[in-house]
């Protein structure tokens, strides 16, 4: 009887249905009397084994019970009540008692998390059927976090995203899917509803049905050349069947710097800067009239105000549903003045012409005002003896000697210089579609989406006075004592168009999912600027109704434009197969053209990949078992493309503008080429695979995937700096390799009243580049040229000398290794001879820290009873080096960091901090000195929730109530200087603190209803 | 399965209309930009236009990678500024002490390969074409002249240095080893030899400033002068004196005012200015006189004060030299400070404060406070002095002097001095020895004097062999033989992987 798998699994349901209906019917025969009496039974699942901790509730009260170890119950219900029936991983069951006092359920298993959809490229499909590594992020895991992005929300969520997070309000976190996978640039493609784009920051997140995160090969060869950074899917909401619905969300809240960089205070600074005066053979600085000690973070930094207000309806008949949702966001940043708000508007409707034929739309639309942005940096370096105002004039005041023409009081920029450029942001971005189901299995389907983007910006250039007891009268004028307004207006257009026809059908044990398409995509951006300053005519007034060019001197005016377009033609097909539901086959292919190589004739490119799994818990040697409920093995193997590259016209021999011949007062203008053409270009193509398993087990309450991945990407892009003056080079020039382990499990339980959930994903990252252009050739990158990027090493890595200790006298550097890069004096670090050969030189230089962690990992707990709700998402990395560089300059005096007050200032004083004294380059060159650790671990978020149980809502005549507190960035455990250890940056050169933002403790309550 | 038969139809029609379509959907011009396709011949002037931009560059002409490796290092000049701004060049520049990873070597040398690599392509571009027209020919002899100027820098900075004299088609190229200088110089004398050839003698009004074939001659003898090649460099210099294009008519104290700009004496300037809409900007000007300008407060704020002149620079001056006038600027230490006669300078009055640790500011970057008033405080349209004719008048004399002609050396000797004098007759008097050392000493106690805290004073002493007694007497004692040259940029060596080696007396 039980010849397939498949048929028993049906078999087995119908089973169920039909003792059910027999205990229905006998239930509904034998009522007689509704009157409260005990009620008993046993729950048994599907097998007949009994299950434990079974959740048995009366309908409609707070009565509730859980089944003991014998899978038995015992509850008082009166003779015509309902008892529901819950179980982690079963489907729910209401079983009428009507008079029995035995109730017998059979629990089935919630094939539900079988057959569960995933969003893919141009299509959906049964999670059980892919071979690869998608994950689904729902919407309201995204929310419960105040973020503007909802990127953001993802950090320590899913395995193989490392997300980068920045405290700057509005902000987009830089997202890395399995490691950095080229050296220009790593941001995954976006696909909203369809449309590519490469950011989602516009998008209110509370609009957001659920996000697909595409790892694998077999998932992104579809994606073509714009899938080898990985690939995240948003699909925002659409209306669900049933009535008008009405959702409101409101949260605010605020945030606050916990965690200050540690500087000197006025009389360590004091102390420090003379013994290095003195050290450098200077007479110490006369701190008189220097009395102050300020401590210019104070100064500086807010507690924010942040608030998040949404409003949706929804609402669906047979023939039509329709979403509409409108959100406001405003946040304080944690600078002073800075202030940052986010209007969005989302509307879709869908509607059914025929029964086979639907049409629809979808767009988005959002205001963004952006932050003025101002950098904390100068308040870090500026001299704690300095003064914020002077008394008698209340004009800022200058810094002292040693720092005023370098560094300007930190209050000029952040509150006379607050919000002089304004921002305005305008998004559109939709699609309408159409979808004709024919000949039963066929579906075709037609989008057309547009994204239009307008940033549009102006500064103004106050005159800014400030108090210099130095100067005639004491006051003087900051720059040129002249005002000046710029202007900025960007439009960057999208169009993109897909034509996909599919096939879907079962003819006996094959399965069969078939698509092929055809796409295009075209890509304009057009920016112009101009400035005009005050020249000889009236001064421009403060105000920000005045800041427009026109206002200026004409005479005064400068002005330029950029601007580029790409487009690309693709053609797509897929086929995703299975055979009896265990075994899985699936390939696709992408062929691209793109316009950046159409002037050399290299403009097609073709991507494809396979996948293969088998899913053994459908075999009949498992059928007995009862550990997996589902055990899948995967594998693919896939080409991705990668086109992320700064230049448009990467091909073509440019001339760039450079700078003008003078001749007397004749001015003419000269070019230069920008980069050297290379005729042989193409894109960067990443081979990837990756195999694993995936299981359910323990009547579905653990989940456990696990993936190994390893992605090679040939021929890099690069734009090589130029040698010995040539301008830079682009060419395909080098292989770099990711490759690691995504481990994620989830347990999910409940008992009783409690249910609860631990979830933990843990990735490793092993980045390197394997060869780039010859032997021993690098990309030197950084503000400190600390960035290497070579062959044999991690992309990025730090590259200098490995410090030893300190020199403690002469005869110490006598006995050690000659250092030939520069004279040393006791005091100064002290390198480690790595090549042994007894002198310090360039060739003693080596890999003094990775900023790729080793390990990204997130580990999310929640808690229910009743209607309460705790959730505590935690995230942290591991085995990656953080190179400061902020303090490792000479142009001027900074203040220092409070660690210098340990410095050698006599033998035995110090063997980590060496001697102050500037001249002393050697201590400047880059080494482990400057190396800080780059783990941590963070509380990222407490989410603490209250459900509104059904009396009070019936009373309010609402669904659904909650009111909730969350804190975001609880506590963080770190090792580096700086604020925070998340530090971005570019492909090459990223982990470098030269300067970072605070990343703020948000607190908000908030309260989510619905009609 | 009709169905099928007309989709399959439909799309093979469909993908044939798509196919022809992509092309041109794919064929995107750049836009709003230029190639080398859209200029045929016209980008050649561009080209070297550009060239003009790159030598007005803070890094070999306009900033502190120029100031500290071509005059710092003499013991007239010092770094300036305050104590804490830079100490570690002043420990570099003024006290010998070499670092290789030092920035401001890898801007210098950087620089100078810009302009050889722009040259280089403008000298492959012409003889590709074959363009023979006369101002693609002028446009020929400018490349070469960059060229040369490019190497003369990096060959009296470094000494062997990679010889690139082809147009870079690909980045790695470029990565060649060390020649030897004397290779160096062979290109140098040939470039110039050509750049003499090709460049006119003058330009319309228009191109004031451009290249001329008494810039070329006159360079030309520097690089003789170098090399102490005293018969040749008699030659060159004495070609540039007697062709009778420059004079010594500008008054010593008007030569670096706006008023001397382009004037009879410019051999060869470099062409600042600014507008209203571009007062201080580099794309038209240069930050020449920001970076060396009076490092105060309110309007006093003029520059960052770097490259200052020595209290014994200051000191050194023949009584009553009139040049010391218009070469130093005097300042007082604080607002506090009494206006004296002391501290108040020629021509516009001022008396500025500053609390900067150097002698001197440079008066040869000094800006007219009328134009200050209209532009900005920082001088962004001084011009740049590269090669006047005193100098040339002096190395006929030093090249006659080294020959043994000794009137000849005396005359312009006298020419000189006669300028400087600006008609007191009681100052600087005529040098009328008959002996060659006692001439030879007069001569290069000119040069100190008349191009102080200009370009050239350290490359002086080198080729003089008098560095080492000079510097120490000044109370540099920290120069040695070898410190004549510089370690090559760290940065240029890890981006070589090996190629290029570093100079032996700075190597592991």
């Amino acid at each position: 009887m039980k010849k397939k798998t498949q048929k028993n699994l049906q078999q087995r349901n119908a089973g169920w249905f039909r003792n059910m209906l027999l205990i229905a019917c006998l239930l509904i025969s034998q009522s007689l009397f509704a009157q409260t009496k005990t009620v008993t039974g046993t729950v048994t699942d599907t097998s007949g084994e009994t299950l434990i901790g079974v959740s048995v509730m009366v309908k409609g009260t707070s009565v509730g019970v859980v089944t003991d170890i014998d899978g038995k119950y015992s509850i008082n219900a009166a003779a015509n009540a309902t008892l529901d029936f819950s179980y982690v991983g079963m489907i729910k069951q209401s079983v009428p008692v009507s008079g029995k006092s035995v109730v017998n359920v059979v629990m089935a298993a919630d094939s539900h998390l079988l057959n569960e959809t995933v969003v893919i490229g141009y299509g959906s499909a049964k999670k059980r059927d892919l071979t690869g590594s998608i994950v689904n992020v729902k919407g309201e895991d995204l929310t419960k976090q105040p973020v503007t992005n909802a990127a953001a929300a993802l950090q320590g969520k899913v395995a193989g995203v490392q997300v980068v997070n920045s405290g700057r309000a509005g902000k987009d976190p830089e997202i890395r899917v399995r490691g950095t996978n080229s050296i220009n640039g790593y941001t995954p493609l976006y696909v909203v509803d369809g449309l590519f784009t490469d950011n989602i920051s516009y998008i209110n997140p509370e609009d957001i049905e659920s996000m697909e995160i595409l790892k694998d090969p077999s998932s992104l060869a579809i994606f073509g050349v714009r899938g080898a950074n990985g690939v995240i899917i948003v699909t925002t909401k659409q209306a669900k069947n049933g009535q008008t619905r009405v959702n409101i969300n409101t949260s605010f809240g605020w945030k606050h710097v916990t965690d200050k960089i540690k500087v000197t205070n006025a009389a360590q600074f004091k102390e420090l800067y003379n013994e290095q005066l003195v050290n450098q053979g200077n007479t110490p600085f006369d701190f008189s009239g220097w009395n102050n000690d300020t401590d210019w973070q104070d100064e500086i930094f807010q507690d924010g105000f942040i608030t998040n207000n949404n409003v949706s309806i929804s609402g669906s008949t047979d023939r039509n549903s329709f979403y509409m949702g409108v959100g406001y966001a405003y946040e304080d940043g944690n600078i002073k003045k800075e202030k940052y708000s986010k209007l969005t508007f989302n509307i879709s409707d869908t509607y059914n012409v025929l029964k086979n034929f639907k049409v629809g739309f979808q767009f988005t639309g959002a205001r963004v005002l952006p932050t003025d942005e101002k950098e904390v940096l100068n308040a870090v370096r500026a001299t704690p003896v300095g003064e914020t105002y002077n008394q008698a004039t209340g004009l800022i005041s200058v810094l002292p000697d040693f720092q005023k023409a370098q560094i300007s009081n930190p209050l000029v920029n952040i509150l006379e210089k607050a919000n002089t450029t304004r921002a305005e942001n305008y998004y559109g971005a939709g699609n309408i579609f159409a979808e004709l189901d024919f000949a039963k299995h066929f579906k075709a389907k037609v989008v057309m989406a547009t994204d239009y983007r307008s940033n549009n910006s102006r500064t103004y250039t106050p005159i800014i006075q400030c108090y210099d007891a130095a100067a005639a009268g004491g006051i003087v004028t900051l720059g040129d004592g002249k005002t000046a307004i710029s202007q900025i207006k960007e439009n960057e257009m999208k169009v993109q168009s897909d034509y996909t026809l599919s096939y879907d059908n079962q003819f006996g044990d094959h399965g069969l999912n078939a698509t092929v398409g055809f796409t295009t995509f075209y890509n304009k951006l057009e920016q112009l600027e101009a400035s005009r300053k005050q020249g000889d005519g009236l001064p421009i007034a403060n105000d920000p109704d005045k800041w427009y060019v026109s206002i200026g001197d004409a005479n005064a005016t400068s002005n330029g434009s950029t601007q580029w377009e790409r487009s690309t033609v693709s053609f797509l097909a897929r086929a995703i197969y299975n055979y009896a539901g265990k075994y899985l086959v699936n390939a696709s292919y992408r062929r691209d053209g793109s316009s950046a190589f159409s002037y050399t004739g290299n403009q097609w490119q073709n991507f494809y990949s396979f996948g293969a799994g088998w899913i053994m818990t459908e075999e009949n040697f498992m059928k007995d078992q009862k550990f997996f409920d589902m055990l899948k093995i995967k594998g693919s193997w896939g080409t991705l493309g990668n086109q992320s590259l700064s230049t448009a016209y990467p091909a073509q021999p440019l001339l760039e503008s450079a700078g003008s011949a003078v001749f007397g007062d004749n001015i003419i203008p000269g070019y230069k080429l920008e980069f050297l053409p290379n005729a042989n270009l193409r894109w960067e193509k990443v081979e990837a695979y990756e195999f694993g398993f995936e299981a359910s087990m323990l009547r579905n309450r653990l989940y456990f995937d696990a993936v190994y991945y390893n992605k090679t990407t040939k021929d890099l892009l690069a734009k090589v700096p130029g040698i010995s003056g040539s301008v830079p080079g682009i060419g395909n020039l080098g292989t770099l390799r990711n490759r690691g382990v995504e481990l994620s499990a989830t347990w999910r339980d409940k008992v009783g009243d409690w249910s609860y959930s631990i979830g933990a994903n843990l990735t490793t990252i092993n980045n390197k580049v394997l060869d780039l252009v010859q032997d021993g050739y690098s990309i030197i990158d950084g503000d400190k040229s600390q960035s290497y990027t070579m062959g044999g090493y991690p992309i990025g890595f730090f590259y200098g000398y490995e410090v030893e200790g300190i020199y403690q006298n002469d005869a110490e550097i006598a006995n050690s290794p000659k250092n030939t890069l520069a004279t040393v004096k006791p005091g100064d670090l002290k390198f480690r001879d790595i090549d042994g050969n007894g002198s310090i030189g360039t060739e003693d230089r080596t890999m003094i820290g990775n900023p790729t962690p080793d390990v990204t990992y997130g580990i999310n707990l929640s808690v229910g009873y009743k209607g309460f709700e705790l959730g505590i998402d935690m995230m942290g990395q591991g085995g990656n080096e953080i190179y400061r560089t902020w303090d490792n300059y000479n142009w001027s005096q900074f203040n220092y960091l409070a660690q210098r007050m340990d410095r050698w200032h006599g033998e035995g004083t110090s063997n980590t901090q060496p001697i102050l004294d500037t001249t002393h380059t050697v201590n400047n060159l880059t080494s482990s000195y400057y190396v800080e650790d780059g783990s941590f671990f963070r509380i990222r978020n407490i989410n603490f929730a209250y459900n509104f149980g059904r009396p009070v809502l019936s009373k309010l005549h609402m669904q659904a109530l909650k009111v909730y507190f969350n804190a975001q960035n609880v506590k963080t455990w770190k090792h580096n200087t700086g604020y925070t250890p998340e530090i971005g940056g570019s492909a090459t050169a990223f982990g470098s603190d030269s300067g970072s933002y605070p990343m703020p403790i948000v607190y908000t309550f908030g309260l989510n209803l619905t009609f | 399965m009709k169905l099928n038969k007309y989709i399959s139809s439909l799309l093979i029609a469909a993908s044939a209309v798509v196919m022809t379509g992509c092309n041109d959907f794919l064929d995107r011009k750049p836009l709003g930009q230029n190639t080398e396709d859209d200029a045929p011949g016209g980008g050649l002037d561009g080209q070297v236009f550009s060239i003009y931009t790159l030598m007005r560059s803070y890094n070999i002409t306009a900033g502190i990678p120029a100031f500290l490796i071509e005059m710092v290092r003499s013991e007239d000049s010092e770094k300036g500024s305050t104590a804490s701004d830079g100490a570690d060049n002043a420990a570099m520049y003024d006290e010998f002490n070499y670092v290789a990873s030092n920035g401001t070597l890898g801007a210098y040398w950087n620089q100078c390969y810009s302009i050889i690599y722009q040259s280089n392509s403008v000298i492959a571009s012409i003889e590709e074409t074959g363009l023979l027209d006369e101002a693609t020919q002028k446009n020929l002899g400018e490349a070469y002249f960059f060229r040369a100027y490019a190497y003369f820098n990096l060959v009296r900075a470094w000494g062997d240095v990679p010889l690139i004299d082809f147009k870079i088609n690909d980045s790695s190229e470029a990565n060649v080893a060390k020649s030897p200088a004397a290779d160096i110089y062979k290109l140098i004398d040939a470039d110039l030899t050509k750049a003499e050839e090709l460049l006119p003698t003058s330009w319309p009004s228009t191109y004031a400033g451009r290249l001329t074939w008494g810039a070329a001659r006159a360079l030309h003898a520097r690089t003789y002068a170098m090399r102490c090649d005293w018969p040749n460099m008699l030659a060159a210099a004495n070609d540039v004196k007697s062709s009778g294009l420059y004079n010594l008519d500008t008054p010593y104290d008007k030569i670096f005012t706006d008023e001397g700009e382009n004037c009879s004496e410019s051999v060869f300037e470099l062409q600042c200015t600014s507008t209203t809409a571009l007062p201080a900007s580099t794309s038209i000007g240069s930050q020449f006189a920001q970076v060396q300008g009076i490092r105060g407060s309110g309007q006093w704020n003029m520059g960052w004060g770097w490259h200052m002149g020595t209290k014994y620079l200051g000191a050194s001056y023949e009584a009553g030299d009139p040049r010391k006038a218009a070469t130093l600027i005097t300042f007082r230490k604080s607002e506090s400070e009494p206006i004296t006669a002391e501290n108040t300078n020629t021509p516009y009055g001022e008396s500025p404060v500053s609390s900067a640790d150097g002698g001197y500011f440079n008066k040869k970057a000094y800006s007219d406070p009328a134009k200050r008033a209209l532009y900005n405080k920082e001088g962004f349209w001084i011009n740049i002095r590269l090669i006047r004719y005193s100098d040339v008048v002096l190395m006929v004399a030093e090249a006659a002097c080294e020959t043994g002609d000794l009137k000849t050396a005396r005359e312009c000797l006298e020419m000189v001095r006669n300028r400087a004098r600006g008609g007191n007759k009681n100052i600087l008097p005529e040098v009328t020895t008959n002996n060659q050392t006692e001439l030879r000493a007069a001569i290069h106690n000119e040069r100190r004097f008349e191009f102080a805290l200009e370009p050239g004073r350290f490359y002086d002493l080198v080729r003089w062999n008098e560095a080492k007694q000079v510097l120490h007497a000044a109370g540099h004692t920290g120069y040695q033989d070898k410190n004549a040259l510089l370690p090559i940029p760290q940065s240029v060596i890890d981006l070589s992987k090996g190629v290029l080696k570093q100079n032996p007396d700075y190597a592991n």
